[in-house]
């Protein structure tokens, strides 16, 4: 019962959460995030309960409404257009598909060539065919892709079908104005306050609202939303807008957002730099008020400087500059995470999870993530392993810091709030392992002042593809002839086959948060904004900044109350 | 010129004449592309995206937003465009024809020798002419019905073909009268526009109520429901958390019970008041009751309603309340407390109709509905989307018919007049401005002209019979009949424009055109393009920047 708005490269988190479905022994209600429908032609469908908002042109090979309720038209003929004047047909050049995006067309059409056996199974939906169509030719999960450098746009490795109500695209004439779209990726600015001049539009706010309602008006207990919206452009604006709309027309709602910041960006001039600092520092202002709870997403060290050094992870490979790679992590821990509020037996009400993650007033909270996880079971001694099972290893954690078992649990732990140190002095906090049974279920733990949730999923997290291949093995010493390379140390490459690896997210709710906010505050104060001129076109005037200067000193007030807590936490190498 | 070069050593600069060629392409690039357009003969375009979505349409600022424009001129005309688009809702494609004729004679004229601040002045005078022409010529009388017929189906001809215009036509007149009300300003939103894929686009019809796109939402509750008491409310009826910041303390399971039962005797006690509503008026008759609500109804409110047999719609659209209450009476409830048969509007009809996995919810039969739905229909998406562009584009037309109380004749009778005075004014202005109100004047042709060609005739034959007509019979407004290539009177023809489309037309045009011929220095800097610019007085226009030289 979520919406989110998806922008760009969130979207790994939708598909990985797709992927699960054809799994049979689960502990995930699915019912929560994916909707019945039926299309004209009475096939039932499953489809995700989501709205994408996008800017035009970057779907690529991804039809606006879909191939699920409106087969493709083959051939249009300018017949079509019922006109008794001349027509002309413009064909725009069709993007090419990358391979296994047309493995699965392949994969779609031998399934629809198949009789279809009614009694067999009603649900009629191209996520079972992977389970199905095994007959000769492998299908596109068990083939290994290497998509990392086709993948451009989110549509490119996007897998299920979306219902034709899902994808909403602002017209990139409003969006970007009369700036142009001047080619390579320097075209797509546009900061907060022009986002939230697009969403005041009658008709971009009518048609997104109406989305919203007619995904509301399907759910019989709507609990909330989830948001998650990159928030160093106008998709901040846009966000804000619609939390607006929330506040006013789901008021007893929750919301919980994520803010996302991905690790690609590098603004070539000061100006544009500046422009996307001032849309974040916006974003975290405006979209902190208005959410019940904001989760920072970031794989930078720091929430607005773009050059911090992204975090790494011990058993993980990725590109920082490659938008597909650094955001399959996010999305591996939204799926994590968003477990609590999805399991089948007992799920947390997102009300309880945000009531509990935000106590006195502190609406951000941090998050963090272990992947792959290995419980306190597991033989924590060992360098490494070939464990077929979880396909990677988790490198001997540095304990310093850390007190008894529960802290062993969660070395690994990678802060993805940004310069937040996680695990340490939380006031309260909600962990999911999946796909480890060595640790316990358990809710809200009386031990004060700690309020806690563990939630825990049978399911491991699917790493097929479209999931890229970013975790790693250690290629065995001994196999090395090399005398040379005999003393050096193992090296780590991309082991390609892991199917399926267990993980572990934490958000937590901790005073150290204050040491990522307050440098944002700093910077908000030190920006002059009648010097930008690109801010000055988007309309930001001094004391709309003030404003936002304002909204973050209100955010950190909540976080001040315990000076002494802050600096006892200070040790967060261990987590990196 | 310099100063840019330091700053940024990759930045490209042009200059004068080279700035004013580029402007120039941009303007006649966009021009030539929206150009096979116009009127009612022109030429409907399908774009067909790269992964496979159709788009149909002929209204230019739809194209100009479906086109990936990078040229700065062009992007800051196709601005100029959406904002008429917003403001009045059509003439975008004249509007663009304009400015690339403009720009066009005028280079004309600079190739001579002419400085562009001169052509400026001329054009100012000539724009304050034609205005004072635009009035003289504009019929200002009471709107009759059959006036409004006549500029809806000019607007509607030029955006699908004839037999549905001539359909829409009707439809869209009798949804703005039956929505009018004296002494108001009319609020087009009270229109509302339904789209159903369903039969073929001539079955779009003008429901004299509501159609709302979602139903109820229980297996037991009525699907039909004949004269029936509607209650709108903005009340929730699912159970959650309470509305304050409240969080539920509990120690023990049976504690947590008893507040979750408390929580929903809370929401029962408020379907409860709507049931005892509906025993209320119900009783001893045959009428049915029905409940539209803004916020949600859970399951077992949806039963206890059921049982009753009311109907219960949940997350009805909010503009859907203020709707509900012109179409069906009574009014939009905020709390049950204090309800009573005052607040309840009536419809002689509710039903609903399910195609696919969409509930459609007709309420129809209102005793004097002050909001009505036009209902779309159409076999693809795409055909729905068009109608629904051209609905709209009606319905503007006609509601800035009823606003100005004024019409112009159509056919490109207002330029041809307008020329005319020009053509004499032209020799009482003094200095070399008077070439400037010269290339205006000429610029005007380019609407007559268009009109002709896409219509299959000889422009300038066309041309001189128009000139020939408009001097035999002073005063007489002039058009083009497309169907023949000859002249006709408008008037007897039923064919008129907007007078604030005109209006505007010429205001925006000459801004426009004027921008980009003062501009004499343009910079490309690195990727991303800037212009610079003379005046900030249009910065609003775009968001290019020019810098005097």
């Amino acid at each position: 019962m979520s919406t989110s708005n998806v922008t760009r490269e969130l979207v790994t988190i939708q598909e990985s959460s797709f992927v699960y479905d054809s799994t049979t022994p689960t502990d995930i209600n699915h019912d929560f995030l994916f909707r019945d429908g039926r299309t004209p032609l009475r096939q039932e469908t499953y489809t995700p309960r989501v709205l994408c908002v996008d800017v035009q042109g970057s779907l690529h090979t991804l039809p606006a409404l879909g191939t699920l309720y409106s087969p493709p038209h083959s051939h249009p003929s300018t017949s079509d257009a019922a006109w008794e004047g001349p027509v002309q047909m413009i064909h725009q050049l069709s993007q090419e598909k990358n391979q296994y995006l047309m493995d699965l067309e392949e994969e779609e059409k031998r399934y629809n060539s198949q009789p279809t056996d009614e009694d067999k199974d009603i649900c009629v939906d191209d996520l079972i065919v992977s389970t199905k169509g095994e007959d000769n030719t492998t299908a596109s999960t068990e083939k290994i892709y290497d998509l990392s450098k086709s993948v451009r746009v989110w549509s490119d490795f996007l897998r299920p079908h979306l219902h034709p109500n899902s994808i909403y695209l602002l017209n990139s004439l409003h969006v970007y104005g009369g700036r142009g779209l001047a080619g390579d990726g320097e075209g797509d600015l546009w900061g907060f306050p022009s986002g939230t001049t697009v969403f005041q539009r009658e008709d971009v706010e009518e048609e997104i609202t109406d989305r919203i309602r007619l995904l509301a008006e399907s759910c019989n207990s709507l609990q909330g939303f989830q948001l998650l919206s990159d928030v160093h452009n106008g998709m901040g604006g846009v966000s804000s807008g619609i939390l607006h709309h929330f506040a006013d027309d789901y008021g007893s709602k929750d919301t919980i957002t994520f803010a996302i910041t991905p690790p690609h960006l590098s603004p070539t001039t000061t100006q544009t730099r500046l422009l996307t600092q001032a849309a974040i520092l916006q974003s975290y202002a405006e979209l902190s008020q208005l959410s019940s709870v904001l989760v920072p997403l970031c794989l930078r060290k720091s929430i607005f400087d773009l050059t911090a050094p992204v975090v790494s992870f011990p058993s993980l490979l990725y590109q920082e500059d490659n938008a597909y790679l650094s955001s399959s992590i996010l999305g591996a821990f939204l799926e994590t995470a968003s477990t609590v509020y999805r399991t089948r037996t007992d799920p947390l009400p997102l009300a309880a999870l945000t009531h509990l993650l935000t106590p006195t007033g502190r609406k951000v909270a941090g998050a963090g993530i272990v992947l792959p996880y290995k419980g306190l079971n597991e033989d924590s001694e060992v360098e490494y392993s070939e464990s077929e099972r979880w396909g990677s290893v988790v490198e001997r954690g540095d304990r310093k810091g850390m007190c008894g078992g529960e802290r062993e649990m969660w070395r690994g732990l990678v802060p993805l709030s940004a310069g937040a140190c996680l695990t340490n002095n939380p006031i309260s906090e909600v962990q999911v392992v999946r796909g480890n049974s060595s640790t316990k279920s358990s809710r809200e733990e009386n031990k004060s002042p700690l309020e806690r949730c563990c939630v825990r999923a049978v399911d491991p997290l699917k790493t097929t593809p479209p999931f890229p291949a970013i975790f790693t093995k250690l290629t065995p010493t001994t196999f090395n002839r090399d005398p040379s390379m005999r003393k050096t140390k193992p090296v780590r490459v991309v082991d390609e086959r892991v199917r399926s690896v267990s993980s572990a997210g934490v958000i937590q709710q901790c005073p150290s948060l204050c040491q990522m906010l307050r440098p944002a505050l700093t910077a908000a104060q030190g920006l002059d904004v009648t010097k930008v001129t690109l801010l000055q076109e988007e309309g930001l005037d001094k004391d709309a900044w003030c404003g936002v200067v304002e909204g973050l000193q209100k955010l950190l007030l909540a976080y001040d109350t315990t000076p002494n807590q802050e600096m006892e936490c200070s040790d967060d190498d261990d987590d990196d | 010129m310099a100063a840019i070069k330091t700053l940024n050593p990759k930045a490209e600069v042009a200059r004068a004449a080279q700035a004013l060629s580029i402007n120039i392409s941009g303007a006649r690039g966009i021009q030539d592309v929206l150009r096979t357009n116009l009127g009612p003969k022109g030429t409907m375009k399908m774009l067909v995206s790269g992964a496979g979505d159709i788009k149909i349409t002929k209204d230019g600022n739809i194209l100009l937003h479906e086109m990936q424009i990078q040229h700065p001129t062009a992007s800051m005309i196709a601005k100029a465009c959406t904002a008429q688009d917003d403001v009045i809702g059509d003439g975008t494609t004249s509007t663009v024809l304009l400015i690339g004729e403009m720009l066009k004679q005028a280079e004309i004229q600079i190739q001579d020798g002419l400085h562009p601040r001169l052509i400026a002045e001329g054009f100012d005078l000539a724009k304050a002419k034609a205005q004072e022409v635009l009035d003289e010529v504009k019929i200002s009388e009471e709107m009759s019905r059959e006036r409004l017929c006549q500029v809806a189906r000019t607007a509607l001809r030029t955006k699908v073909h004839s037999e549905l215009a001539d359909k829409l036509t009707e439809v869209c007149v009798d949804a703005v009268l039956a929505i009018k009300e004296d002494q108001m300003p009319l609020d087009l939103h009270m229109v509302e526009i339904m789209d159903m894929q369903h039969k073929t686009e001539l079955d779009t019809q003008l429901v004299k109520g509501l159609v709302l796109d979602h139903g109820g939402r229980h297996p037991d509750m009525p699907k039909r429901a004949t004269n029936a008491y509607i209650l709108t409310c903005n009340v929730s009826m699912e159970y959650e958390k309470t509305e304050v910041t409240s969080g539920f303390f509990y120690k023990s399971a049976e504690d947590r019970d008893k507040l979750v039962v408390a929580e929903r005797e809370f929401i029962e006690n408020r379907v409860r008041k709507v049931i005892e509503l509906k025993k209320k008026v119900c009783d001893g008759n045959n009428n049915m009751f029905v409940v539209i609500n803004q916020k949600g109804i859970d399951p077992m409110s949806l039963d206890m309603l059921a049982k009753e047999g009311i109907m219960g719609l949940r997350r009805a659209k909010r503009r859907n309340m203020e709707r509900l209450a012109l179409a069906c009476g009574g009014m939009a409830m905020n709390s049950f407390d204090d309800l009573d048969e005052d607040c309840l509007g009536y419809a002689g009809s509710v039903y609903e109709h399910i195609l696919g996995e969409t509930k459609y919810t007709f309420v129809e039969e209102t005793k004097k509905p002050h909001s009505v739905t036009i209902l779309i229909k159409g076999p693809y998406k795409h055909t729905l989307t068009q109608t629904k562009d051209a609905i709209r584009d009606g319905l503007r037309a006609i509601k800035n018919a009823i606003d100005d109380a004024a019409l112009v004749p159509g056919a490109g009778a207002f330029e041809m007049a307008a020329y005319d005075t020009l053509m004499k004014f032209e020799s009482e202005v003094k200095g070399r401005a008077r070439y400037g109100v010269r290339a205006f004047a000429d610029a005007l042709l380019v609407i007559p002209k268009t009109l002709a060609s896409n219509s299959g005739y000889d422009p300038l034959d066309s041309l001189v019979k128009l000139r020939e007509e408009l001097k035999n019979n002073a005063g007489v407004p002039v058009g083009l009949d497309i169907s023949t290539g000859e002249a006709l009177n408008p008037v007897d023809a039923g064919i008129f424009d907007n007078y604030c489309v005109k209006r505007h037309m010429l205001d925006a045009c000459s801004v426009i055109a004027l921008i980009n011929k003062s501009c004499t220095r343009l910079c490309c800097c690195s990727t991303n393009l800037q212009v610079t610019q003379p005046t900030p007085r249009h910065k609003d226009l775009s968001c290019l920047m020019h810098i005097a030289s």
